[in-house]
C-alpha cells in the first residue's frame, strides 16, 4: 500500500506563480488573455479563482499543467511548483509531474475518461505509468480503495463498468480518483467541478474536496465562476477580471468586505431571498465584459465602474498589497475600502 | 387573504410518458407524472428541482410544443382541447417561451431586426410600414438600441442575446411567458441585468411568468409561488414566503441546504442527502425513499399524495404532519 500525501511541511507554497502572462497567437497579432497574473496556493490551502466567462481561468490551469492549447503561449513569467519552474523543465518531465504530483479534474468528467475503457482499467493505467513498482494485484486493490475513498459505492463491482454506464455525478467522483490514484498528488487543480452537476450532488463533491484538503492535506486550486461554492468551499479568494487578478483574500475578508468595485459589484448582485426584497431591483453591474482583443488603456474594468475617476481610464492600476496582507488592483481601493465596508456585507 | 383572481392556466393531471431505447430494451419514463399547476395573472410560478425531474418537460406541455398524454390544461377559462384553429393562433401569440441557451434560440443567419419583426408578421401585428417602428420600441423595452437591429446573434454579447429572446417572446404582448432557467448560463455580472428586466417587463404587462430554475436563491427572488419537482412529480408547492421560511419536505429541505449560500460563515458541515436521483430505480412507495433521511416502513408501501398541510402548502410525504413540528427535523438531521 502507498502511503498517502508525502507532502512535506514547508514554509513554501506549493504553486507560486509570478506575473505569468498568456497569449493567443491571431493573424491581428497576439491576443493577451491572462495578463502579470501573481497567484499562490499554500500546503494543505484551498484556494478559490473567481471569474466570469472567458476571463481566463481555464488557460491559466492549463499553464500550469502545461496542457496549453497550440495557438496560445506564456510570454512571460514564472510557475514555480515545489520549488522547481515549470518553464524551465522539459516538457516530458512537466507530462510525468501530471497525473502524479499534481492533477487535474475537469467540468466535463468524459474529458478525463476515455469512455471506450473500463473503470478498473483506466484507474489501473495511471498507476502503471506513474507508478510501474506497484504489482497488477495491488494496482486493483488500490483503485478500489481510491473508488472508495472519493464515495463511490459498490467499488468493486464499479471496476467493470464502462464510463457511460455511471451517473455524472459517479463519473467526476471516478475523474477525482483518478486525478489523486498515484498517491503523490500535491495539488489538485479543478476547473469547473461540479458546474455540470445537481446541487445535491455538487454539495457531496465540493464536501470531499474540502474533506481531502483536511484529512490528506492537499493543495486544491478550485476555479469557479460561481461565489457560492467558494464560499463553502475556499480559504482563501483570487477574483479574476479579463485576465488579470484584481483582487486576493482570505474567504471571510473577501466577502465581508470586498475592496475591488468589481467583486463589490458581483457580491451585491447576488439575489440573498427574503421577504422585503422579493420582487425588487437586483444590483447590478451595467455593460460586459471587455473583449480581450480590444486595446486596453489604463483600467480593464473602467467602462463599468461606478467609482471611476480621471486617472481610471489613463494609469492601468497594479495589483497592490493592502496592510491587510490582501491584494487589489485599483487606484481608489483605500478611499473605497472604508466606504465599502460600511455595508452590511451579508445578512 | 384576498380572494384569488381566477387563473390565467390551469394545468390538471398532466402526464407525459417517453421511450428510452438503451442497449437494446426500451424502457418508459415518466417524465411528468399528475402534475397540476395553477398560473395566476401577473405572477411568477417557479418550478424548482434537479436535472432530470421533469421541470422542461412541464415547460413544453404548457407550451404546447409537447401534447400530455393525460391531462387537462385550461388556458383563459378555455379547454386547450376544444379550441378552434383561430384560438390555437391566439394561444401560440398568448402564451411564450424563453430558453436558457441564447445562442442556440436565435437563427443565426438572421439579422436581430427580422428576429423579432418574425413573431409580427405571423401574426399580422404590425403592417409592413409599421414594423420597423414597433422592431425599434420592442428593442427599447428590453434595454436595446436600435442599431442592434442591424447586427447578428454572434455579433451580441450573451446578455444582448438573452435581451434579444426576450424581445422576441413579448413582441406578441403576450400574457404568459414560460422561461426555462434564462439566466443560468449568462456571465454573473449580467445575469442581474436580466432578471431586472424581466421583473420590469412583468410590472409594466401585467406578465405571468412559469419561471424554470435549479437556483434557489433566485426563485426566493422572483417567486410568488413555489413547486418542487422530484422524478416527475410535485412533492411540495406554496407561497414563495412559506416555502423559504418552512420547507416542508425532505426532498426540499435537501435542496435548500445543499444551495451554496455565498457567506463563509455559513457554510454546510456535511451534505444534506447521499446517493442520486436514480429515474426507475423505484416502483413502490415514495420516490425520495432511497435518499431520504426521515424514511419509515410506510414510505416503502405508498407512495405519498400531494396533500394540503395549510392552505395552498401541499406537501407530498408520510410524515409532513410531524415535519410541522421542528422537533423531527432538528432531532434528526441537526
Ligand atoms: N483555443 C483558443 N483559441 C483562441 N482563443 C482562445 C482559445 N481558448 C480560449 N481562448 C480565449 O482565451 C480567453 C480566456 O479563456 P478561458 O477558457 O481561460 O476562460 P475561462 O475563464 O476559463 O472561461 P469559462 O468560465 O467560460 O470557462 C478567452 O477570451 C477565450 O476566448
Ligand atoms: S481603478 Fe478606477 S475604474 Fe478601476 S476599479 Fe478602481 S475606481 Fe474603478
Ligand atoms: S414519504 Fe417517507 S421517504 Fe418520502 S419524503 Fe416523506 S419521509 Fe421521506
Ligand atoms: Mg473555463
Amino acid at each position: 500500500m502507498i502511503s498517502d500525501a508525502s507532502a512535506v511541511l514547508t514554509a513554501s507554497p506549493v504553486l507560486d506563480v509570478r506575473d505569468l502572462t498568456i497569449a493567443f497567437r491571431h493573424r491581428a497579432g497576439p491576443v493577451q488573455v491572462v495578463r502579470g497574473v501573481d497567484l499562490s496556493v499554500g500546503h494543505g490551502e484551498i484556494v478559490g479563482l473567481v471569474g466570469e466567462s472567458g476571463s481566463g481561468k481555464s488557460i491559466f490551469a492549463r499553464a500550469i499543467l502545461g496542457t496549453l492549447p497550440r495557438q496560445a503561449e506564456v510570454l512571460e513569467g514564472k510557475i514555480a511548483f515545489s520549488g522547481s519552474d515549470l518553464r524551465r523543465v522539459p516538457p516530458s518531465e512537466v507530462r510525468q509531474l501530471r497525473g502524479d504530483r499534481m492533477a487535474l479534474v475537469p467540468q466535463e468528467p468524459m474529458t478525463s475518461l476515455n469512455p471506450a475503457l473500463r473503470i478498473g482499467r483506466q484507474l489501473t493505467e495511471v498507476l502503471e505509468v506513474h507508478r510501474p513498482e506497484i504489482g497488477s494485484a495491488a494496482r486493483t486493490a488500490r483503485a478500489i480503495e481510491m473508488l472508495d475513498l472519493v464515495g463511490v459505492n459498490l467499488p468493486g463491482e464499479r471496476l467493470a463498468q464502462y464510463p457511460h454506464q455511471l451517473s455524472g455525478g459517479l463519473r467526476q467522483r471516478v475523474a477525482i480518483a483518478m486525478a489523486l490514484i498515484c498517491g503523490r498528488v500535491e495539488l489538485l487543480i479543478a476547473d469547473e467541478p461540479t458546474t455540470a452537476l445537481d446541487v445535491t450532488i455538487q454539495a457531496q463533491i465540493l464536501d470531499l474536496f474540502v474533506r481531502l484538503q483536511e484529512q490528506q492535506r492537499m493543495s486544491v486550486l478550485l476555479i469557479t465562476h460561481d461565489l457560492g461554492v467558494i464560499a463553502q468551499t475556499a480559504q482563501r479568494v483570487a477574483v479574476m477580471y479579463a485576465g488579470e487578478l484584481v483582487e486576493v483574500a482570505g474567504v471571510n475578508e473577501l466577502f465581508a468586505m470586498p475592496h475591488h468595485p468589481y467583486t463589490r459589484g458581483l457580491l451585491d448582485s447576488l439575489p440573498r431571498g427574503g421577504n422585503a426584497a422579493r420582487k425588487s431591483h437586483l444590483p447590478s453591474i451595467e455593460g460586459t465584459v471587455p473583449s480581450p482583443a480590444a486595446p486596453r488603456q489604463g483600467c480593464a474594468f473602467a467602462d463599468r465602474c461606478a467609482f471611476r475617476v480621471d486617472i481610471c481610464g489613463r494609469r492601468a492600476p497594479m495589483l497592490e498589497a493592502t496592510t491587510s496582507g490582501r491584494s487589489v488592483r485599483c487606484h481608489r481601493w483605500q478611499e473605497l475600502a472604508d466606504r465599502f465596508a460600511c455595508r452590511d456585507a451579508v445578512t | 387573504m384576498s380572494t384569488p383572481a381566477p387563473p390565467l392556466l390551469q394545468a390538471s393531471g398532466l402526464r407525459k410518458r417517453y421511450r428510452l431505447r438503451s442497449a437494446g430494451a426500451v424502457r418508459q419514463i415518466t417524465a411528468v407524472d399528475d402534475v397540476s399547476i395553477q398560473l395566476v395573472p401577473g405572477q411568477t410560478l417557479a418550478i424548482v428541482g434537479e436535472s432530470g425531474c421533469g421541470k422542461s418537460t412541464l415547460a413544453k406541455l404548457v407550451t404546447q410544443l409537447e401534447t400530455a398524454d393525460a391531462g387537462e390544461l385550461v388556458f383563459d377559462g378555455r379547454p386547450i382541447s376544444i379550441r378552434s384553429r383561430s384560438e390555437r393562433l391566439r394561444f401560440s401569440r398568448d402564451v411564450q417561451m424563453v430558453f436558457q441557451d441564447p445562442y442556440g434560440s436565435l437563427t443565426p443567419h438572421f439579422r436581430v431586426g427580422s428576429l423579432v419583426a418574425e413573431p409580427l408578421s405571423v401574426h399580422r401585428l404590425a403592417s409592413a410600414t409599421a414594423v420597423r417602428k414597433r422592431v425599434a420600441e420592442i428593442l427599447s423595452s428590453v434595454g436595446l438600441g436600435p442599431e442592434i437591429a442591424g447586427r447578428f446573434p454572434h455579433e451580441l454579447s450573451g446578455g444582448q442575446r438573452q435581451r434579444v429572446s426576450i424581445a422576441r417572446a413579448i413582441a406578441t404582448r403576450p400574457r404568459l411567458i414560460v422561461c426555462d432557467e434564462p439566466v443560468s448560463a449568462l456571465d454573473v455580472s449580467v445575469r442581474s441585468q436580466i432578471v431586472n428586466l424581466l421583473l420590469d417587463l412583468q410590472r409594466d404587462l401585467g406578465l405571468s411568468y412559469l419561471f424554470i430554475s435549479h437556483d434557489l436563491a433566485l426563485v426566493d427572488h422572483i417567486a410568488d409561488t413555489v413547486c418542487v419537482m422530484y422524478l416527475g412529480r410535485i412533492v411540495e408547492q406554496a407561497p414563495a414566503a412559506v416555502f423559504f421560511a418552512a420547507p416542508r419536505h425532505p426532498y426540499s429541505r435537501a435542496l435548500m441546504s445543499s444551495s451554496p449560500v455565498p457567506d463563509p460563515r455559513r457554510r454546510n458541515n456535511a451534505p444534506a442527502v447521499q446517493g442520486e436521483v436514480e429515474a426507475g430505480a423505484i416502483s413502490t412507495g415514495c420516490r425520495f425513499r432511497n435518499r431520504c433521511p426521515l424514511a419509515v416502513d410506510r414510505c416503502a408501501q405508498s407512495d405519498p399524495p400531494l396533500d394540503p398541510v395549510a392552505p395552498g402548502h401541499l406537501v407530498a410525504c408520510h410524515r409532513a404532519e410531524e415535519l410541522g413540528t421542528r422537533a423531527l427535523w432538528t432531532a434528526q438531521l441537526g
